[in-house]
């Protein structure tokens, strides 16, 4: 890009991270307390090195710096953009407090846990920072495979069982986005990038080629974006994982993939040609599908993780559907609910991390009276349930106004019917947990008793939530506040809407 | 000097083969650090030869002052200075790999190594490094040499020194495996010399550059054509090209570890760098007809053994044999590089012959620490093996990302252009099958890097292995673990030379 700023901090902000893999290499094994406090200085560090771009991005200027070439034409290239930047400082904030949270929740084997952590942010931030569909995907594959660990990361049979089932669905759309890739680089003239609008056009190839490209891109990613039928491995992987590793796959490694399709729709071939091509039918009615049979099946789990998975699983496809519209209300709330949903779904999970440890309860049903042993907590669940229904003063409030107002705007109120479908339904089956939490009696007298000992648990893991739950209503009010994600999602849309 | 470096190279080795076993009969501990000098040596010479090969396109020297087409010539183009770097370096990492695995010591608990201790005598040791020294001389004439009997008889003395490499433990099963191999690669050696003897009968001449012209203005375009399909099959079974595979899996897992990474590293490939040689040096005028059909006939051999290779592999339950079968799939990738007849493919083709070289003998050589160590052989055993032997795994896991072909690794890149170059030739079929084959490869080869480092060891094994290899086995398999990222990483520094080498071999150069 010809007025990109060179500078080193993208670089920086990827290579951050591992100073926590130097820590856990260096500091000998009986100083836990000094590993700690490395890993949170890694992805503190990181997330301050991002935060000092924020200015100059919401001035409209753009950083990077080419580091390698790596096949011939193509290099490894960092670039941040508006919409790179905002996914980057979502990621980045969330990477900070599930590594805090982890502190507090993670018990055993906790080197490969914190190592892989810190690589999976590093490579998620490459992803973010990506100036071409190369560097996207080496740093998307990586973050694939580093997300395994933490997946498995409890040891017990059924999370084996669930990292496998992740990898079996991840290795072939890692294949599959390569072949996209490969085509979009071969009828693209070598053209890859993902920042400015690309080389993809009818003038190059014909639009039976454009289609199956784009296709190709949407069923790689949409493993990741947990499309219908290709979200098998995510209400598996959820409950697996440990709380804040699940927090981090909701909130941010979904996001990856569904990052990916708004970046080939947005930069690869642009609104227009996205609607001129009829490209937007296939994501609107896959993404409506998504968010419908997402929500119906969260109904019927009983156990909480599986419950909030599929509630991600139709939530990430809001952001699609969003986009698909091609509206600019549609593609603002798209936009903005990548970071709204990072704050509820990782609060929400850091909530269910915090029932498991003080109650050891997984499932909603025994659920019975946890309000009043761990009132703080339940509290939070609270508020981001609420504002997951799209509750007023709330963020979920704001991105589904403004999704609806952007079907309006294309006159399309079919997807309005959509949402409104969804937010019943997860009216349906978010307000009986809270129900369950405050006003059930516990099904035992022991546990009755045990309602008595009201204790919250440590500071690593209450603190992480509160911020969450506080950023859900502050971000909900004063939405225009500059970092918040209005600010940014505004200068993404005002360059596709001049 | 400098005029010399490439006959100084392939010489060097040559004459340390010889000179190895006299002074072993004085000096028994001197062999392995001769054979460790004298790789050194010709690796420094083959690096030394890549600025004036790039500078001048091919460097051409002429044995004994004849001129050709009398005399012999070495015409060292960039695939041969590649090759030559690439052989040099990983029969140098074999040889250091080789001191303590031939020669195990007892480790600091008392405990020896489990395998090898007893097969491998004290007297085959320096006949071991010798067959080293002269397999790697074998293979450096073999890429350099612009004469095609020359190459016929490098080759011959490559397939020699491996049968005899396969068979050194002196067991039943290696023996075994090797006569397999030899009733195999015999008969295809005949073929390839009765080949060279037709084709000298038409044309008079032994220089591939002479041959060149002769045989495209030649008036016995039959015998020609018969002279080009049996060279390739005589290459073919030496490249393992599917259906004349049969001989590798046994062969190569039943072989001494580091002769298992020379053999699937190196040694197959020179079979289709035999190929690639005759095809655009000799006969290139031929194409693209009326011999394409021969392109053709190789590039669906290898979709085939892409996918018939990566399904054995993740039916095998031994590593050794489970790398073995990986080595067919991969030499399918190669053979498709060269079939799709292609520039892009072809450089696809060629960076895999490195990555895959790499990536296989780290492999191999993996194995070997771990067999050597704990005995174990079998894939299931490997549970656990992380926590005794966490480097070796480590280089194991590092050398498996690039067999995949996740990004940044070398496989990344071969994979890359194959299917680039596939889309090119208007094949999007085998660029997908390509891919296809990654998937697989992702099953075979993450398979064992999941037990090793997330399953707990079953029952009572890896309770007696003492730990991890000794740090010149470890360090050998870490060196080209890395290196397998690294040239993934670089590869914008090789590639450019070897685009624009391949182009002009492709034109018929």
């Amino acid at each position: 890009m010809s007025n990109e700023i060179h500078s080193l901090q993208p670089l920086i902000a990827i290579l951050l991270p591992t100073i926590s893999l130097v820590g856990l290499l260096v500091i000998p094994r009986h100083r836990q307390g000094l590993k700690r406090i490395v890993h949170v200085a890694g992805s503190l560090a990181t997330f301050i090195i991002v935060l000092s771009l924020l200015p100059g991005i919401l001035d409209g200027k753009v950083y990077g710096m080419e580091l390698i070439p790596v096949v011939e034409s193509l290099s490894i290239h960092l670039t941040v953009d508006a919409l790179g930047y905002y996914y980057g400082l979502a990621l980045a904030f969330l990477g900070l407090l599930a590594t805090i949270y982890s502190l507090g929740y993670i018990k055993h084997n906790d080197d490969r846990y914190f190592g892989f952590l810190a690589l999976c942010n590093s490579f998620l931030i490459g992803c973010a920072f990506s100036h071409n569909m190369f560097t996207y995907f080496i740093f998307y594959e990586l973050m694939t495979l580093a997300a395994f660990p933490l997946i498995i990361h409890e040891g017990t049979d059924a999370a084996r069982a669930a990292g496998i089932k992740y990898l079996k669905y991840a290795i072939p759309a890692g294949a599959v986005i390569l072949f996209a890739i490969l085509m979009h680089y071969f009828w693209g003239g070598g053209d890859l990038s993902i920042v400015s609008l690309g080389a993809l056009s009818p003038d190059a190839t014909s639009k039976t080629v454009l289609t199956v490209i784009f296709l190709t891109y949407f069923a790689g990613f949409g493993v990741k974006a947990a499309i219908v039928p290709l979200e098998g491995w995510v209400p598996d992987a959820h409950p697996a994982a440990p709380a804040p590793a699940s927090a981090l796959l909701s909130g941010v490694i979904l996001k990856a993939g569904a990052f990916g399709i708004t970046r080939v729709i947005l930069n690869v071939y642009g609104l227009d040609q996205f609607h001129a091509l009829n490209l937007w039918i296939y994501v609107a009615v896959f993404a409506s599908i998504t968010i419908v049979l997402g929500s119906v099946r969260a109904l019927a789990q009983d156990n909480l993780k599986r419950r909030l998975a599929y509630s991600s699983v139709g939530q990430v496809s809001y952001m699609l559907l969003g986009i698909a519209l091609a509206s600019y209300h549609g593609l603002l709330g798209g936009i903005m609910h990548l970071a709204h949903h990072a704050l509820m779904k990782g609060c929400l999970f850091m909530c269910s991390g915090i029932i498991l440890r003080k109650t050891g309860k997984t499932n909603i049903s025994e659920m019975g009276g946890i309000g009043s042993r761990i009132p703080i907590t339940m509290i939070c669940f609270s508020i981001c349930s609420l504002a997951m229904m799209g509750t007023p003063l709330t963020v979920g409030f704001i991105s589904k106004w403004l999704l609806g107002s952007g079907a309006l705007q294309v006159d399309r109120p079919v997807f309005i019917a959509v949402l409104l479908l969804s937010a019943l339904l997860s009216a349906a089956y978010y307000l009986p947990i809270i129900y369950t939490a405050f006003f059930k009696k516990p099904e035992t007298d022991v546990e009755q008793a045990d309602l008595n000992l009201r204790s919250e648990v440590s500071h690593a893991m209450l603190w992480p939530t509160l911020i969450l739950a506080a950023l859900v209503i502050l971000a909900g009010i004063w939405v225009t506040l500059p970092g918040f994600p209005l600010s940014l999602a505004s200068i993404v849309a005002g360059r596709v809407f001049p | 000097m400098s005029q010399h470096l490439a006959i100084y190279a392939i010489v060097t080795p040559l004459l340390a083969a010889v000179l190895v076993p006299i002074v072993s009969i004085w000096r028994k501990n001197w062999a392995m650090p001769m054979t460790g000098l004298v790789l050194t040596v010709s690796l420094v010479f083959s690096t030394l030869l890549v600025p004036q090969v790039r500078a001048s396109g091919y460097l051409s020297y002429h044995l004994g002052s004849w001129e050709p087409p009398f005399g012999i010539e070495l015409r060292v183009d960039f695939l041969g200075v590649f090759m030559m770097v690439l052989i040099s370096a990983i029969c140098l990492i074999v040889a250091v790999y080789s001191r303590k695995y031939i020669a195990p010591d007892t480790a600091k608990d008392g405990k020896t190594f489990f395998f090898y201790a007893e097969e491998m005598q004290e007297e085959k040791r320096p006949v071991y490094y010798s067959l080293l020294l002269l397999i790697c001389a074998a293979m450096l004439g073999f890429v350099a040499t612009g004469d095609i009997f020359n190459m016929f008889v490098f080759f011959e003395l490559m397939a020699i020194c491996s049968y005899a490499l396969v068979a050194i433990p002196g067991t039943r099963l290696p023996i075994r495996a090797a006569i397999k191999y030899m009733l195999m690669a015999v008969p295809a050696a005949m073929l390839a010399l009765l080949a060279i003897s037709l084709l000298y009968s038409v044309t008079g001449s032994l220089n591939m550059a002479d041959l060149a012209g002769l045989a495209g203005s030649s008036d016995y375009s039959r015998v020609i054509t018969i002279s080009y399909v049996l060279l390739i099959v005589g290459f073919a079974v030496k490249a393992a090209v599917f259906p004349l595979h049969i001989w590798l899996p046994d062969a190569h897992s039943k072989a001494p570890s580091p002769v298992s990474a020379l053999l699937s590293g190196l040694i197959v490939k020179m079979g289709i760098v035999g190929i690639i040689r005759v095809t655009y040096s000799v006969y290139g005028s031929h194409f693209p007809s009326p011999l394409s059909w021969v392109t053709s006939v190789l590039m669906w051999a290898a979709a085939v053994a892409i996918i018939y290779g990566a399904i054995m592999a993740i039916r095998q339950n031994d590593l050794k044999l489970m790398i073995a079968y990986s080595t067919i799939m991969n030499l399918g990738y190669i053979t498709l590089g060269f079939g799709l007849a292609d520039v892009t493919a072809l450089v696809g083709g060629v960076y895999q012959i490195m990555g895959h070289g790499v990536a296989k003998a780290c492999l191999f050589l993996c194995a070997g620490s771990i067999i050597s160590r704990s005995g174990y052989q079998k894939i299931e055993d490997l549970k656990g093996a992380y926590r005794k032997m966490p480097l070796t795994c480590i280089a194991f896991a590092l050398a498996s990302l690039s067999v995949v072909g996740i990004p940044p690794t070398a496989g990344f890149i071969g994979k890359w252009y194959l299917v680039t170059g596939s889309l090119n030739s208007g094949y999007p079929f085998l660029g997908a099958l390509v891919l296809a084959g990654s998937i697989m490869a992702a099953v075979y080869c993450f398979r064992v890097v999941y037990y090793m480092f997330f399953l707990p060891p079953s029952g009572e094994s890896w309770q007696n292995v003492s730990g991890e290899a000794p740090p010149s086995m470890a360090g050998a398999t870490l060196v080209l673990a890395i290196a397998s990222m690294a040239l993934g990483i670089a590869s914008s520094w090789i590639l450019p030379p070897l685009r624009d080498a391949m182009g002009v071999l492709l034109a018929g150069g």
